[in-house]
């Protein structure tokens, strides 16, 4: 059987019967921190499919295809993004631009970018993509900081994680 | 480099001593955890049935099952009634006293343990409908309802129900060798599958009224007997598929009069079914090789949409040697057939759906199909079945004998993305392929979904590529079909993810966490890796179509398969199948240093010390030269600045006595450090870029890390200044960390340095 992308009825459903394979549900966020420029580089990739779905909640016809409205998903996703990937330092919240935005087969790619006034010891991320959507959700995040590499696995139980971010000495 | 190894016998001498001093103190024993180690701890011991060739043994059985069925389809209440006469040959050394069913549809009873199988996720939001489906609906009242169970003789036979199995408790054992004849009669509610899924079912389509139905598990199914499990009947929780015996089935399915039907086997009474223009249409399309004619067009199905007949048809099918049976039916179906030519062999490509898929199905569906049957049959044997069919439900991708459901539908003006496009194009030949992977190389999926789904992945990503090659049109923008899985790189994120939620390949589908990557794409990719990289194209099509062959409509473990691609190719695999199987380790291999170096008569720093600290004197020694590395105070980079030897009057001297030309020696000498920070043993493939502009491509043999597995050094001499060593260079090992592949460090714009870069512009 293959993996089914077109999910349309598993929303939050508390029993799945005979679940035929449907897709994995994750989303991938690289974050790497430039010492240089004292900023955040935020590339995301989550599946067209499954943002789509979600977009659709507020947009019913909207379609994620490269021929498509760029003005308002561009807005939407910055929109999105801005809700579900939420960085504090010190308690306080960052705030990213989002940059744009590329269509790579079933994937769609967004980058944002986060410039820092000083940089933090840490940061805190909640990253709460798509877990309204899918029970079985999981968000990985690779946290890129002087050529050190962590990765995490957050999901509906743990959506947080604290970024140490590593200072030249 | 001859000359070089004997100068290097100077200094031979010098490290015995003092790694012999090093070592004084007593160290702690261990077992062999050598990843070359061979398998035999984990695999299960060749026997009379499956042999240490990988191939079927001198007593290698198994059972027969032989179907009779009358099946009916109540449209308007979505009700399904059959009576069944089984046919059990019992090929086993053993006599048997009773037989276990499987009664798949049985997850869908109200009270199936299945539904709590998961725990639950509670959501902070929540969608209206979804609000309903969770606290208000009715759960479904599925599953089978067994009406009797009699002998030949009409006699009442026991049974017992667990789940969803089912035991028949035999009055008189059946001898190796007996055959024993039983009948069963059920009815069940047919499911919606577009709305509470299901591999089976019904969608609605609600503008009609229509239903078009895609029926599978619908009979009560014997369970494989064999020397593995005895009999497998691992409950059915959902994720683990099937494991069904070979056999013949005759079956005839009751359906409203104005229906068109697809199922496993041969149509038997065409003419009686279907009417004088369709039949015409179906038997001129037995001669229709280049294109696919189409037996019900998308206006005449449209037509029939409001006509509801309340007559009935009966189509009867014919399917020798088939492992299941799976049917089609509705009103709202177009059709269309094309013959394709393998071997001798002529087999029907077969397409059907409603209006709803069309532009997309009448352009790509047969075609797909087509392709399959082509390709597949190019890499294991020619397809033996009288025809495949790709049905198009919604949401839908699941296998059966020469019948399959697959998605992929426009939206309602009938436009479609790419994405859409491909995902069709990509589920049929899956689909279509799964006929070799299971359904007749027939593995046992209830336990091993890799074995189908992985072999099945993988030969997809060659028929996908292949498709794109002869349907370049198809793929516009693309220079090659755009295959989801298959390709080293695509795997990487899901081999680096975090380990408390990866398993094994070889793990019980029930128990992984994420089953697509975990049974479809990483043993697709390890197998493409293991034909690109490890044994070359030659060698592996030779084994990998000996294991088809071998197997062809017989039942085969995972050592059949992995003992089987080394006895056909004499290439030693334990330490891939280890590695990539049996184990969640990563490729990670880079270049750690690179030292240029040269000889000396004049001891550095470093040799000095060590030889004081030994007390030996120089002048007592015989004579040798020694080794000046790039980092040792010594180091002079002029030193050698027009050939190798300017740095030892020893070493000229040595060569002039020996008659060998000086001018045979190379200028430079580098030792490249490899690391191997990942658990994966593969073999290493480099790059060595030099600066006449001039490239060099080495592959290393994975045993190199035999006797170290973190790190290996490498020797490299040249006439040529070295500037720069790539690891992978063309991605092909599923390296998750690229950080570490290149000497001097590359950092590659990161895909945001180049987004950046381009919207700057």
């Amino acid at each position: 059987m293959q993996i089914i992308f077109f999910v349309s009825m598993l929303f939050n459903a508390m029993t799945v019967v005979d679940p035929p394979e449907h897709k994995f549900y994750v989303s991938t966020t690289e974050i790497e921190f430039k010492s240089d420029s004292k900023t955040l580089q935020i590339t995301s990739q989550l599946f067209i499919d499954d943002i789509e779905l979600l977009l659709r909640n507020e947009f019913e016809d909207i379609r994620l295809a490269p021929d498509s409205n760029t003005e308002l998903i561009d807005s939407l996703l910055s929109q999105y993004f801005r809700k579900t990937l939420q960085f504090y330092a010190h308690g306080e919240p960052l705030v990213f631009s989002f940059l744009g935005k590329e269509y790579k087969n079933d994937i769609v790619q967004s980058y944002l970018e986060l410039k820092l006034d000083k940089i933090p010891d840490q940061i805190e991320l909640r990253n709460t993509l798509l877990l309204s959507l899918f029970q079985e959700q999981q968000n990985i995040v690779h946290f890129k900081t002087q050529n050190k590499r962590k990765s995490f696995l957050l999901h509906k139980k743990k959506p947080s994680v604290l970024l140490v971010v590593a200072h030249e000495n | 480099m001859k000359n070089l190894g004997r100068l290097s016998n100077l200094t031979l001498f010098f490290i015995i001593i003092s790694s012999v001093l090093l070592n004084a103190q007593i160290q702690q024993g261990h077992t062999n955890g050598n990843k070359f180690k061979q398998l035999y701890d984990q695999f299960a011991d060749p026997n009379k049935y499956h042999n240490a060739s990988g191939a079927p043994g001198v007593e290698y059985f198994q059972q027969k099952v032989d179907y009779v069925m009358d099946i009916e389809l109540d449209d308007a209440e979505s009700k399904l009634y059959g009576e069944e006469t089984i046919t059990y040959t019992n090929n086993s050394p053993d006599a048997l006293t009773y037989l276990w069913l499987q009664l798949d549809q049985n997850i869908r009873k109200k009270d199936a343990p299945a539904l709590e199988k998961n725990g639950a996720a509670n959501s902070a939001t929540l969608r209206p409908s979804s609000f309903v489906s969770n606290y208000v609906n009715e759960p479904f009242d599925g599953g089978f309802n067994i009406d009797w169970i009699k002998d030949a003789n009409g006699s009442a036979l026991s049974y017992k129900i667990n789940q969803t199995m089912m035991r028949v408790d035999l009055p008189k054992a059946i001898e190796p060798g007996g055959t024993y004849v039983f009948k069963i009669k059920w009815w069940y509610n047919i499911n919606d599958h577009v709305n509470g899924r299901g591999r089976s079912g019904y969608e609605l389509f609600e503008e009609d009224g229509n239903k078009a139905y895609v029926i599978a598990q619908f009979f009560p199914r014997l369970c494989v007997y064999n020397d593995v499990e005895g009999w497998q009947n691992y409950q059915f929780w959902g994720n683990g598929e099937f494991a069904l015996e070979f056999g013949d089935y005759q079956v005839n399915i009751t359906v409203p009069s104005d229906h068109i039907m697809e199922a496993t086997g041969s149509l038997q009474n065409p003419k009686e079914v279907l009417t004088k223009e369709e039949y015409k249409r179906f038997t001129d399309s037995e001669k229709s090789y280049d294109k696919p004619l189409i037996i019900v067009t998308e206006g005449e199905a449209r037509a029939k949409e409001s006509s509801f007949s309340k007559k009935k048809s009966t189509w009867k099918y014919y399917a020798k040697n088939v492992r299941d049976f799976g049917f089609a039916t509705s009103r709202k179906f177009i059709w269309e057939r094309q013959a394709v030519q393998l071997g001798t062999q002529k087999v029907m490509a077969v397409s059907l759906y409603p209006k709803e898929g069309n532009p997309l199905w009448e352009e790509y569906s047969t075609k797909a199909v087509v392709q399959t049957l082509e390709t597949y049959s190019k890499f294991t044997f020619d397809y033996p079945y009288p025809k495949a069919v790709s049905v198009h439900a919604k949401n839908q991708g699941m296998e059966y004998p020469m019948i399959c459901w697959n998605y992929g539908r426009p939206d309602k003006e009938g436009n479609y993305s790419d994405r859409t496009k491909f995902g069709m194009i990509s589920v049929i030949i899956h689909e279509v392929g799964h006929n070799f992977f299971p359904m007749i190389v027939n593995s046992d999926e209830r336990q091993w979904g890799w074995m189908d789904e992985g072999l099945d992945t993988f030969v997809q990503y060659l028929t996908e590529q292949e498709f794109g090659e002869k349907y370049p049109d198809a793929i516009p923008g693309f220079d090659k079909y755009p295959s989801r899985r298959g390709a080293p790189q695509n795997i990487v994120p899901y081999m680096a993810g975090d380990q408390d939620f990866i398993s094994p390949i070889m793990s019980n589908p029930e128990n992984v966490y994420q089953l697509g990557p975990n049974a479809y794409a990483k043993p697709a990719t390890a197998l493409n890796i293991l034909r690109e990289t490890v044994m070359g194209r030659e060698a592996f099509d030779h084994a990998f179509k000996t294991y088809a062959q071998r197997w062809m409509f017989k039942h085969p473990t995972p050592e059949d398969f992995f003992r089987t691609m080394e006895d056909a190719s004499a290439i030693d695999l334990d330490w891939f199948w280890r590695g990539w199987f049996y184990t969640t380790d990563v490729v990670d291999i880079g270049v750690k240093r690179v030292k240029k170096y040269y000889y000396s008569d004049t001891p550095d720093k470093n040799a000095k010390e060590r030889l004081e600290a030994y007390n030996y004197n120089l002048k007592d020694l015989p004579e040798m030269v020694f080794k000046i590395d790039e980092d040792s105070e010594s180091f002079d980079p002029n030193a050698i600045a027009n050939n190798s030897l300017e740095g030892s009057e020893i070493l000229k001297r040595h060569l002039e006595e020996e008659g060998i030309d000086t001018a045979t020696i190379p200028k430079y000498f580098y030792e490249v450090e490899f690391e191997k920070p990942g658990g994966l043993v593969m073999p290493l493939i480099v790059e060595y870029a030099y600066a006449d502009g001039t490239n060099e491509r080495v592959t290393y043999p994975v045993q190199l890390w035999r006797k170290n597995d973190t790190s290996v050094k490498k020797i490299i001499t040249s006439d040529k200044e070295l500037i720069g060593v790539t690891v992978d260079p063309d991605q092909e090992t599923a390296d998750v960390n690229s950080d570490n592949n290149s000497w001097p460090k590359k950092e590659a714009p990161s895909d945001f340095d180049k987004f950046k870069e381009k919207i700057k512009g």
